[in-house]
């Protein structure tokens, strides 16, 4: 706590104390008066005064003294401050924006927004260490995490400072201006003289009289045009692509834009493809914006851009997307790829020596749903037509009723989930740690309880699910099986997820229940979403990003350049902090072969625009003395020279009269 | 000293008072009191039948034509009363002429009285621890208004001491008449042993407190060392120091009042009769109006 004294002059005031010395120095003594008789005098004075002694004399001085000097305190106007507080007009604070937008170059010298900004920054700290060689200046970097890179520099770290300055490189992050300001706003609660300085190449709206802003961006010498993004989707068995664009800046200009497909395959093999697409731009006179947009739809047949009949494709691996020889003041955001394999291929054998339709159309049901970002094929094998289960090659295998003989033959699937529905006998013949006791049937359609909260039974209602039938089984201890669901304290759910097996049994018969309809469509659901997660929700993201990740299989490896990290816990995070592709291997403990996601990072489109505005509910002023600031305790110095002023007026009451 | 009390149109203003004391005094034969005893004036009393002695000059022979018996008839007793005048001439009294002044006229005037009613009177001077009668036994007008005529020369000085002066005073009888004591009572001495000394030797007393306008409300202020003009001066222990505020003067007029009836409660237990004025009250005023209460004039 600082004790500040705003108007320093009041101190003058302590001269009355002199005077009160004087004063009591000269009064007068007593003088003599010759009465008729002092009989009565004498009587008042008995009564009630006594012979004031010295100390009281000393007392009542010092009580009037210290009025005096509490009204002479008072006058001075303190203010107590909650930490230090650097005198007036010699605290800086110094905010450099170091948002990707500020890497943005001007076509005329060439010379960034953020090496102007330093410049500024360092004449701006010469400038201030001449005029006041006691202040102190920090710097705040607006990254998207500000805080402080220097704080509190005195004069004899200018240099330190500068070399610290020099040595700073922008990000090609977003920046969180607003923080910033904030973080350099408490400087100014505390200091009401302290000073911000912002450098950025965002026009924001007035925040005060506290604020200056240096805006770094240069409309004449500077153009931006940017690939903002690519929407992919299949429409009417045709891959679109829908390329956003933006320019920024005084601009009118035609350029073409690269199309690169590579490893596009109609069934044929894969091939590279490219199109050359023109685009242009034209800065409108009636509009001060400086902001264009605009989209360019690609379709599969690209007739319209001189494409050839073959160049009709179903898979592709990867589009680079760029307009050469741009010359703009970003480059970093005049290239753009669109990575494949955004939906996962979900591959389902569905065997039953006495089929139902239900799998089928809840699978199918999902398929429509999850179109996005998996491609759900559903595989029925038919025993009447002769045809054989397969052990391999699907993502989930449902044996329902019994397992057929074949499968029991070659063994129990191992690169999938295999669900077991209404097993028989047959299970006895697997060495999964279950095996089949007998049939109970129930006199009447009895729910089921959930017994351990699961993201298979997320959503599930099981008192909407009754059964009349089903089968008792045993759990081997060292199984692994987990029950989800029982009825009458036997299992009808149980589930096993290891590294090496993953197991769904489910021992009733779906046409001895009414589990089917919804929470059928859920459980299905609840399937897929367990066992085979999306790695990835996008392809595209922006640079500094944090994203979730999933692992249908054990491992997810993600790798950016030499860069490599390995994910074994999920979900987790990830945060996009470089430009590039990244690549996202994700490994499996069952024999499946790894699966490879790409997603290219870019920078933020919001930095793209290189004259974008911003407003903050923020307002910082520079107060006057008389403000508010600090903490005022006038009433504090009234109050005791109040009470002194009492206490004299006693002292004075008990001696005199 | 002037005397503006000395006048004929100030004794004018008495002349329609007199003096009245209770029937039990004793007195030399000649005066104008009443007392409840026969005596030889020819103010008609009552009647006793005669006896063998008494002067047969006296029987009412009227009565005897009527009655057969002898009766005589009685007639009422007046005495001469004496007058004695206790005027404090301290130096207290003296320090305000115009009290000075109002103290003397307020003596004269109860001569004035006592004479006019053919009674004695004595004027005693106290100062300097002392009592003196200057004038002597005044009888009749011509030696009063002589005796007035001196009492411009009267100084004021010392102290006034009542108890030890008053009962030293060799011309004190008893039941003979009344004793008026003026002064301005400011002080400590024992005055009190002088009213019961007057009510042993059974005198009738009327104590007069005289104060001046600037003893009743102080006009003085400031720091003072208060010094008593009856005092020796600095260091007397007389003296005294004192602030002396507003609240100061509040004080001493309370305390004044307090001490003014303190002394009319002493003075009322014992049936004496006690005056308090200030010079600024006119004597006639306080005479007509104050002692006519007491019902000692009429």
């Amino acid at each position: 706590m600082i004790l500040r004294w705003l108007l320093p002059i009041g101190f003058v005031g302590l001269v009355a104390i002199g005077a009160l010395l004087i004063v009591y120095l000269l009064r007068p003594q007593y003088r003599e008066k010759r009465v008729s008789a002092t009989t009565i005098w004498k009587r008042v004075v008995s009564q009630t005064k006594k012979p004031r002694p010295t100390l009281s004399n000393l007392l009542i001085f010092f009580v009037q003294a210290l009025v005096l000097a509490i009204i002479a305190v008072g006058f001075a106007e303190p203010r107590l401050y909650s930490e230090t507080v650097i005198a007036a007009d010699s605290e800086m604070v110094l905010i450099l924006d170091s948002s990707a937008s500020m890497r943005a170059i001007s076509l005329n010298d060439k010379v960034a927004r953020f090496e102007k900004a330093k410049n500024e920054i360092k004449k701006e700290i010469n400038e201030f260490f001449t005029q006041a060689e006691e202040g102190v200046v920090s710097l705040i970097i607006a990254d998207a995490s500000p805080s402080y890179l220097l704080s509190d520099i005195k004069k004899s770290d200018k240099d330190e400072m500068i070399s610290a300055i020099d040595a700073l490189e922008c990000t090609l992050e977003e920046s969180d201006l607003e923080e910033a300001i904030n973080l350099a706003g408490k400087r100014v609660e505390i200091n009401p003289y302290a000073k911000i300085f912002i450098y950025t190449d965002t026009e924001i709206a007035s925040l005060g009289d506290a604020v200056e802003v240096i805006n770094l961006s240069d409309k004449t010498n500077e153009q931006n045009i940017a690939i903002l993004g690519c929407d992919v989707a299949i429409v009417d068995n045709q891959y679109t692509f829908e390329v956003h664009l933006g320019a920024y800046g005084d601009i009118t200009r035609k350029c073409n834009m690269s199309f690169d497909i590579k490893g596009a395959d109609n069934g044929s093999g894969p091939r590279n493809l490219h199109l050359s697409v023109p685009v242009a731009f034209a800065s409108s006179e009636t509009t001060s914006s400086l902001e264009q947009t605009q989209s360019v739809t690609i379709v599969a047949t690209n007739e319209q851009y001189g494409g050839q009949e073959d160049w009709f494709f179903e898979t592709y691996d990867e589009v680079e997307i760029f307009i050469p020889d741009l010359n703009d003041s970003i480059p970093d955001d005049d290239r753009y790829f669109v990575y494949s394999g955004l939906r996962d291929k979900i591959k389902v054998e569905y065997w039953s020596d006495n089929a139902n339709s239900f799998w089928q159309l809840a699978f199918n049901n999902l398929s429509t749903n999850m179109n996005k970002t998996r491609a759900i094929t559903f595989h029925e094998v038919y025993t009447d037509m002769d045809m054989k289960a397969e052990n391999s090659g699907f993502e989930f295998y449902i044996f329902e009723h019994s397992i057929p003989q074949e499968i029991l033959d070659a063994g129990l699937p191992k690169d999938g989930v295999v669900l077991l529905v209404d097993p028989d006998e047959t299970i006895n013949q697997t060495d999964i740690g279950i095996t089949f006791d007998k049939v109970v049937s129930l006199d009447k359609l009895t729910p089921c309880q959930i017994e351990t909260a699961h993201p298979l039974t997320q959503h599930l209602k099981a008192e909407r699910i009754n059964l009349t039938k089903y089968s008792q089984v045993t759990v081997q201890q060292d199984s692994k099986f987990q029950p989800l669901m029982l009825i009458d304290n036997n299992p009808i759910l149980l589930v096993k997820n290891t590294q090496t097996a993953k197991f769904v049994v489910m021992p009733f018969s779906i046409n001895m229940s009414d589990f089917y309809g919804d929470q059928f469509q859920i459980f299905i659901y609840n399937l897929i979403n367990y066992f085979m997660p999306v790695t990835l929700s996008n392809n595209d993201f922006n640079l500094g990003e944090k994203v979730q990740i999933n692992c249908k299989g054990d491992t997810v490896e993600v790798k950016h350049g030499e860069d490599e990290t390995v994910f074994v816990n999920f979900p987790a995070q990830i945060t996009f902090d470089k430009i590039g592709t990244y690549t996202f291997t994700t490994t499996f403990g069952i024999e499946r072969e790894n699966e490879i996601r790409r997603a290219y990072v870019h920078v933020s489109t919001q930095e793209s625009n290189l004259f974008r505005r911003a407003e903050f509910k923020i307002t910082l002023n520079n107060k006057e003395l008389a403000g508010e600031e600090g903490k005022d305790f006038f009433i504090w110095l009234a109050v005791a020279s109040l009470i002194l002023m009492v206490i004299e007026w006693y002292l004075q009451f008990k001696y005199i009269l | 000293m002037k005397g503006r009390y000395f006048t004929d149109e100030f004794f004018d203003r008495l002349e329609r008072l007199a003096l009245n004391l209770p029937t039990t005094l004793t007195g030399y034969y000649g005066g104008k009191h009443k007392i409840n005893k026969y005596g030889q004036t020819v103010e008609f009393a009552d009647f006793r039948e005669y006896q063998p002695g008494d002067d047969i000059r006296r029987i009412d022979w009227n009565l005897f034509a009527r009655l057969g018996k002898y009766f005589l008839k009685l007639y009422t007793d007046e005495r001469q009363m004496h007058v004695r005048i206790y005027i404090d001439c301290s130096a207290s009294v003296g320090f305000y002429p115009e009290k000075a002044e109002y103290i003397l006229g307020l003596a004269v005037a109860f001569g004035y009285l006592a004479i006019r009613n053919n009674d004695k009177v004595s004027f005693h001077i106290l100062k300097d621890g002392s009592a003196t009668d200057p004038f002597g036994l005044i009888v009749g007008k011509n030696a009063f208004y002589s005796a007035v005529g001196k009492m411009k020369d009267i100084t004021f000085g010392g102290e006034a001491d009542f108890a030890d002066t008053i009962p030293n005073i060799p011309d004190m009888s008893t039941n003979d008449g009344l004793a008026v004591v003026i002064s301005d009572f400011l002080t400590e001495n024992k005055w009190k042993k002088a009213v019961d000394y007057f009510l042993f030797r059974k005198q009738h007393v009327v104590l007069c407190q005289v104060l001046d306008k600037e003893e009743i409300s102080p006009t003085y202020g400031g720091k003072l060392n208060l010094v008593d003009c009856e005092g020796g001066g600095n260091g007397d222990s007389k003296n005294v120091q004192v602030s002396i505020s507003r609240a100061m003067i509040a004080s001493y007029k309370k305390e004044l009042a307090s001490y003014i009836a303190q002394m009319k409660k002493f003075c009322d237990s014992r049936s004496v009769a006690f005056l308090s004025t200030g010079t600024d009250i006119a004597i006639e005023k306080l005479i007509f109006g104050k002692l006519a209460q007491y019902d000692i004039v009429r």
